[in-house]
């Protein structure tokens, strides 16, 4: 079961990514996952995947990191910043791990404003630098 | 009382002086002591009557008047049984009683009160107005009687009646539990994953050098029996954090939330609202980093109608996010410190802050007047003040749209097979 805070946050991602998936974990956390995210130029593929954990106590402690296809690389093949091939808990997903540090998203973050919306736009924003 | 006077033939009667409380509009009158009309003073005495000297009323009414206390007129009625009521003998009697005890002792109210021989009736006196008379049993009466005298014999009823929760058995959990045995509360749920280490004993409550090694759950379980031996205790040494511990939880009238840690924080707060029971948060912070030390506490309490803790933004949620993964995904992080700075810890700044959550408690669960629901410690300066705090309307947590009072329709935010 999913709180009913998780559910109303994801609608506005659906809104967005009509594709989107929401889906419950034996911890208590839940996957987002997020097809076809459109990519830059700077990237090895036109688009891809992502997927991230909403964490077990959400919407009190944040999201952190995301994964992207594990054939993601940069452009010229090279690995981005900050990332590896891991699997995601709970999951049989295989992907790119970034371990983006959102740092100022975390520390900022407010879950009487912040939602899951707001944490795509943070991935998204991320993927607009192919680095 | 009943058996201190009754006669199966013959009417009696006592006085007693008893201690006025104001509760709002209502008054409690506590029975202090109890003069027994011996039958040389009683001027008639039969089966329907008792009349008493005048003169063996004068000085019980004079120490009234001198400590102002309440007087009770008490009689029996040996014919009556379950269904007692006044005589018209009694209703005229008491026209110029009435209007004596006014003057003799006046601005509290004076009663009436006649025995049958299993039940009673009580009234103010001179009016048709009914008066509750609650037996209190004599040991709790004698154990209990210095508070009883402050919140009356239904609030400690009602310490006796609740289950209390108590997360966290450390600095001020232990205070508090002790306190709570003291003022007769007797069921216990004690949630706490640790054991006492040496750096404990300095402000672990009931704690020995021979505790070391020993869970807090059971240092703290044997304290409350120590003062009260029938108390009812569950001891889990677990962490709140996790499912199970976290749903025991629902089974209590009142949670004391005793830790530091934020995730237990958030999760003491949500089940507060979304399964309304109240609870009190207080946390203590001793900083000794400057130049100088500086000390500080609150208390909080969480209950439909006051702000939560993110209302306040009393939660950190990166430190939560850390404090709820596994062992394993905490390793496998390498943005989570390992080690939390170990910081200092006295026992009687713990004890001031735990003692006013303690009193804050007494507030909403007897009535006694202290209505601040959120306090603010300034150690420094030796202040503790009460301090207004501001709802957000929205909050996720306890507003409109949050999990607030959906009980078991909503998943609490626990670990999952913890």
């Amino acid at each position: 079961m999913l709180s009913s805070v998780t559910e109303r946050q994801f609608e506005r991602v659906k809104e967005r990514y009509p594709e989107g998936t929401l889906q419950g974990l034996p911890s208590g956390a839940a996957l987002v996952s997020i097809p076809g995210i459109a990519l830059p130029p700077g990237w090895s593929a036109a688009s891809t995947n992502v997927h991230f954990l909403v964490p077990v106590g959400y919407p009190g402690p944040p999201p952190d990191c995301f994964w992207a296809d594990q054939t993601l690389r940069l452009a010229g093949g090279g690995q981005p910043q900050a990332s590896n091939i891991q699997q995601i808990p709970e999951t049989v997903i295989v992907g790119l791990w970034f371990s983006w540090h959102v740092v100022d998203g975390q520390s900022n973050w407010s879950p009487n404003r912040d939602d899951l919306m707001t944490f795509v736009s943070i991935v998204i924003d991320r993927l607009r630098r192919p680095q | 009382m009943r058996d201190d006077i009754w006669h199966e033939g013959l009417e009696t009667a006592a006085i007693l002086l008893c201690d006025p409380k104001r509760s709002g509009d209502d008054w409690r009158l506590v029975v202090r002591e109890m003069h027994v009309v011996p039958p040389a003073a009683c001027l008639v005495r039969t089966a329907t009557a008792v009349v008493v000297d005048p003169a063996f009323g004068l000085p019980i009414e004079k120490k009234g008047r001198v400590e102002g206390l309440s007087l009770v007129y008490c009689h029996t009625h040996p014919h009556q049984t379950k269904h007692v009521v006044f005589s018209h003998i009694d209703d005229h009697a008491e026209i110029e009683l009435a209007k004596y005890a006014e003057a003799r002792i006046p601005g509290i109210p004076h009663c009436a009160l006649v025995f049958g021989s299993e039940a009673e009736t009580a009234r103010r006196l001179g009016t048709e107005e009914t008066v509750k008379v609650t037996d209190i049993p004599h040991e709790t009466a004698s154990t209990y009687d210095r508070q009883i005298r402050a919140f009356g014999e239904d609030g400690q009823s009602a310490l006796a009646r609740l289950r209390l929760g108590v997360v966290g058995l450390g600095g001020t959990g232990s205070v508090v539990v002790q306190q709570l045995a003291h003022l007769g509360v007797a069921d216990f749920l004690l949630i706490d994953p640790d054991a006492v280490e040496t750096t404990n004993l300095n402000r672990t409550v009931g704690s020995t050098p021979k505790s070391v090694g020993e869970p807090k759950v059971s240092v703290a379980a044997r304290m409350i029996r120590s003062v009260r031996p029938d108390a009812r205790i569950e001891e889990i040494e677990g962490d709140v954090v996790d499912e199970g511990p976290a749903k025991r939880l629902t089974e209590c009238d009142f949670v004391f939330c005793c830790t530091d840690s934020h995730a237990s924080r958030h999760v003491i707060n949500q089940l507060a609202y979304q399964y309304g029971i109240p609870a009190i948060d207080m946390g203590v912070v001793v900083d000794a980093s400057g130049s100088t030390v500086t000390f500080a506490g609150h208390v909080k309490a969480l209950e439909d109608g006051e702000a939560c803790l993110w209302c306040l933004n009393h939660l950190d949620p990166k430190q939560i996010r850390e404090e709820m993964m596994t062992p394993d995904q905490r390793k496998a992080d390498p943005y989570v410190v390992g080690a939390r700075v170990v910081q200092p810890s006295i026992i009687s700044i713990n004890s001031t802050v735990a003692s006013a959550a303690v009193t804050m408690f007494l507030s909403m669960v007897t009535g006694l007047d202290a209505p601040a629901r959120f306090l603010v410690y300034d150690g420094n300066r030796q202040r503790l003040s009460g301090v207004v705090a501001e709802r957000n309307p929205t909050c996720n947590f306890c507003g409109p749209d949050s999990p607030a009072g959906r009980k078991d329709l909503e998943p609490l935010p626990v670990r999952r097979h913890g």
